[in-house]
């Protein structure tokens, strides 16, 4: 096999592979069982890679009978400069940084769920140790310059200093009398100081642990502290006021004050210890510690600045901003050198390269960007975090950049090989996506205000729709999308106007004010009729084409937060913010309360392909069946142990599907009104658990980061996809296996079934006059149907189409 | 080491032959033995059957609890990356 590939083609692939197994390792570490489909998804998109390496392994995998698998049909966002994704925190990691040889990564996570300092090797990405109970010092993490001790408060007054090589505590540090909120080392790694709520610094043998000095700084306490390199101590008081007070570390004498124009939220020292950098609200202040003069006032910022640092050579500064900027300072003349621009959102942290080539800044807006010193220029952004980017670090090499996010993981990225990011998916999360009834396209919907079209054959975006709504520039809200059953529209709502584009052509039609609730609209299965929720509360029935108003349902309670469910033939059921479902069926007329949730929300809810039922989250965390015409009860199933938040009945009718805050999907036989199986797997909310087409498989889309396959007669999970965010929607394909979630970080994945094969496709038989007929869901022609069809299987009669359809045994 | 019975090679049947899956890559690296180290590492059937094989150590961290780490990922990541060291650059 390798005789006729040269070195250079060898090196290649092998580098790809080993990039593969490094991006996927932490997914490997839990699930190594699924290795050929993570290394072939990363594999697939590599530019370099010989497709003959794959073809042979894809073709096996590809046969009938194999395991499951999942298949992305496009690339995700992630910059080629992504590493390694450190995962194993369960909450927001709020720190990172590299230990002094660049050999260790600490993360640390100071939520409710995760309370844990974590140590890995750089290289492997293996959790070295968990430092269980350990907090942060809310200004950091704290290691010894010499690389060999971790410093960590605690609540319960104490200061622990954990060995990074054993990830044992080797010594707990006692004597405040009220939480420590900050500690630092010395540069010699000799000492500690640390600094108490109370207002108490304390000085101790980092060796020993013995104290060697306390005394009250700060009568309303303090917030951090730090060690000079001559011996002095410097405290930060905490409001009000905040000022910085400096001691001498050996006798406890106050030295001089130094008094921010505001409090100093974050410091930084040049590497000689003569000049101290100090955020004061929208300014930064310099102050020189051999005076203890301000040497000078930085105003520029147009809002606060959260973070400082100075570079290796003390030659420029950099603050960042909630202005949503960076800029760079002359350390000897104050004088502005840059102003970086370019994050959408607020910048959370900033680091200079030790090497002083670059500047890394990590953002609310999902992203780290890479800054070229020298030109103020952006050299790259870096995309792959699913959440708010809190902090980031750069190796003493200045080869690698860590950041941490709300995300729960940590990404080392690579500082060499900054290529650009895949313009993929959106800016911001997917909050909506659909699938046309013809199976040709796909639209998704984002929190960046972008509506795009997809291809489903290529996975490439065929168009960013034009939007008319005004938009704001930061991140913002945004409600759905959805395609005429006709696939002539294009629906969604951006922001808070429903907007609507001709399919073919993605030309722009009209615009629609609504109300501000999610799903305040629907368009009736022939595509002609929109519904939607006016800003008066109004139930509007307009034509798709002109958007001539037909009727106005009105209410006797007017609120301007109800949502339309479904626009059927003789029906249209409403949801309202009160907790009411409504069956309309007179314009003019108040709708038939069919269910009352006492002013409790109504989620999820769903209303049978034969429209007799509507099945909806009930009291207690049941699942209510109700008649759709009359709303009486017909039972109340009780199982999930959270919130229904998802709810979906078959196609054929006979289960309901339910997704739930319990982690469960669960499935429930409509017919007996029994439970028929529990899928259970999830770790986080099940935000959408959708039957196939064929009604074989239910697809679970949840915040543990996973999308899973199961099937529906044994209820066992037949695949599995880790996800880069929480999943926020999902959609299936009309016909072929291929499904569709969107996440929190702007991925859209576009994902095909594999070694699942679909049965015959379920189709409901419309009533037309007295004539009965469906419509083939793959070649789109209608097909009369005798009486007795009902309830049997069809072969599609057109030229090379053949679809395999089963009839439900009713017609609407 | 490479004729050596077991799942990996041409044959897949029986137990596997856990050292071979171990060490395979590492004594054809050192061997110096460039095209079958290629046709190994590249090989999903002999990823597949090392990551089943090669299966989870279970740790006990300090505070006695017990936690599964998959560490055959790790292995199969210093294979590539001691292979990519000893390949002649070009």
């Amino acid at each position: 096999m390798g005789q006729e590939v040269t070195v250079a083609r060898r090196r290649t692939i092998l580098s790809a592979f080993e990039r593969s197994l490094m991006r996927e390792a932490h997914v490997l570490a839990e699930r190594p069982d699924i290795i050929w489909q993570q290394l072939f998804n990363r594999l697939q998109w590599e530019d370099a890679l010989p497709t003959e390496t794959l073809t042979a392994s894809l073709e096996q995998r590809c046969a009938e009978g194999v395991t499951p698998w999942l298949r992305m049909r496009a690339p995700i966002q992630g910059s080629s400069a992504l590493l390694r994704t450190f995962s194993g925190h369960t909450d927001a990691v709020s720190d990172c940084v590299f230990s002094p040889d660049g050999a260790l990564i600490i993360t640390g996570a100071y939520g409710i769920r995760d309370h844990t300092i974590k140590v890995w090797d750089a290289q492997t990405g293996r959790v070295c140790h968990t430092l269980e109970g350990a907090h942060n010092s809310g200004f950091g993490l704290r290691i010894s310059p010499d690389g060999k001790t971790i410093a960590a408060t605690s609540d319960d007054y104490t200061l622990a200093l954990w060995d990074i090589e054993t990830g044992r505590r080797r010594i707990t540090l006692g004597e405040h009398r009220a939480k420590v909120v900050d500690c630092a080392f010395h540069p010699n790694s000799t000492q500690l100081v640390s600094a108490g709520r109370d207002g108490t610094l304390s000085v101790w043998d980092a060796t020993t642990g013995k104290p060697l000095l306390a005394f009250m700084a700060s009568r309303t306490g303090l917030a951090a502290c730090a060690f000079a390199p001559d011996e002095r101590v410097i405290g930060f008081a905490d409001y009000p006021g905040r000022a910085i007070w400096i001691w001498d570390a050996h006798t406890g004498e106050a030295l001089a004050g130094l008094h921010p124009r505001d409090g100093a939220l974050h410091f930084a020292l040049t590497s000689d210890g003569t000049l101290l950098v100090a955020t004061e609200g929208r300014d930064v202040g310099v102050w020189d510690l051999r005076t203890y003069e301000r040497r000078f006032h930085l105003p520029g910022h147009s809002a606060r600045v959260i973070a400082c640092a100075v570079s290796a050579d003390d030659a420029f500064i950099v603050s960042a901003s909630e202005d949503n900027t960076l800029k760079v300072w002359d350390t000897n003349t104050g004088r502005l050198r840059w102003t970086l621009r370019g994050h959408l959102t607020f910048v959370r942290a900033c680091a200079i390269s030790p090497d002083g080539t670059y500047i890394v800044s990590a953002s609310q807006d999902r992203t780290v960007k890479v800054w070229d010193v020298t030109t103020g220029q952006e050299r790259a952004t870096l995309w792959g975090h699913g959440g708010e980017v809190r902090a980031c670090a750069i190796s003493p090499d200045s080869k690698l950049i860590i950041s941490a996010s709300d995300d729960h993981i940590a990404i080392t990225w690579s500082a060499r090989t900054l290529g650009p990011s895949a313009n993929v998916g959106h800016k911001g999360s997917v909050s909506a996506c659909d699938i046309s009834a013809d199976g040709a396209f796909s639209i998704s919907v984002g929190m960046d205000h972008a509506v795009k079209v997809w291809d489903i054959e290529t996975g490439r975006e065929r168009a960013a729709l034009p939007s008319f709504t005004s938009k704001s520039h930061d991140l913002g809200f945004s409600f759905g999308c959805t395609i005429s059953p006709d696939t002539a529209y294009i629906l969604a709502q951006p922001h808070h106007a429903l907007e609507i584009w001709e399919a073919q052509d993605t030309k722009w039609r009209q615009r629609w004010h609504t109300s501000d609730s999610v799903g305040n609209w629907a368009i009736s299965e022939d595509g002609s009729t929109v519904a939607m929720m006016d800003l008066n509360g109004n139930l509007v029935l307009r034509t798709a084409r002109t958007g001539k108003r037909l009727a106005v349902l009105r209410r006797r309670k007017v609120t301007a937060r109800d949502f339309v469910v479904n626009v059927g033939k003789w029906s249209l059921i409403s949801a309202t913010a009160d907790g009411q479902a409504r069956n309309w069926r007179t314009p003019n007329q108040p709708g038939l309360v069919i269910l009352d949730r006492q002013e409790e929300r109504l989620r999820a809810y769903a209303i049978s392909p034969d429209y007799t039922l509507v099945g909806a989250e009930g009291p207690n965390r049941t699942l209510t069946l109700l008649d759709a015409a009359s709303g009486e009860e017909r039972a109340s199933l009780q199982g999930h142990t959270g919130e229904i938040i998802s709810c979906v009945f078959s196609p054929d009718g006979r289960f309901i599907i339910t997704g739930s805050t319990d982690g469960t999907a669960r499935i429930w036989d409509v017919v007996s009104l029994e439970p028929h199986a529990v899928l259970a797997g999830h770790s986080g909310h099940v935000v959408a658990a959708w039957p196939t087409p064929d009604a074989s498989h239910v697809v679970t889309a949840s915040w543990d980061h996973t999308l899973r396959v199961w099937n529906i007669a044994s209820g066992q999970q037949r695949a599995y996809l880790p996800l880069s965010g929480y999943a926020e929607c999902l959609a299936l394909h009309p016909w072929r296996p291929i499904a569709l979630c969107g996440v929190n970080g702007g991925n859209l994945y576009q994902v095909d079934l594999m070694g699942i094969a679909y049965g015959p496709i379920i189709v409901t038989a419309r009533l037309q006059g007295t004539n009965l007929g469906v419509c083939c869901p793959i070649c789109r022609t209608n097909l009369a149907l005798g009486q007795n069809q009902l309830g049997s299987d069809l072969t599609c009669v057109q030229r090379d189409c053949d679809c395999r359809m089963r009839i439900n045994p009713f017609a609407t | 080491m490479d004729q050596q019975p077991g799942r990996v090679g041409q044959e897949y049947a029986g137990a596997p032959n856990l050292r071979k899956l171990d060490e395979l890559p590492y004594q054809q690296t050192m061997g110096n033995l460039g095209d079958d180290l290629y046709a190994t590492v590249s090989d999903f059937r002999f990823l597949d059957v090392k990551v089943a094989s090669l299966g989870a150590i279970e740790c006990a961290g300090a505070d006695g609890q017990v936690t599964k780490v998959h560490a055959v990922v790790y292995l199969l990541q210093a294979d590539f990356a001691l292979a990519l060291e000893r390949m002649p650059k070009e």
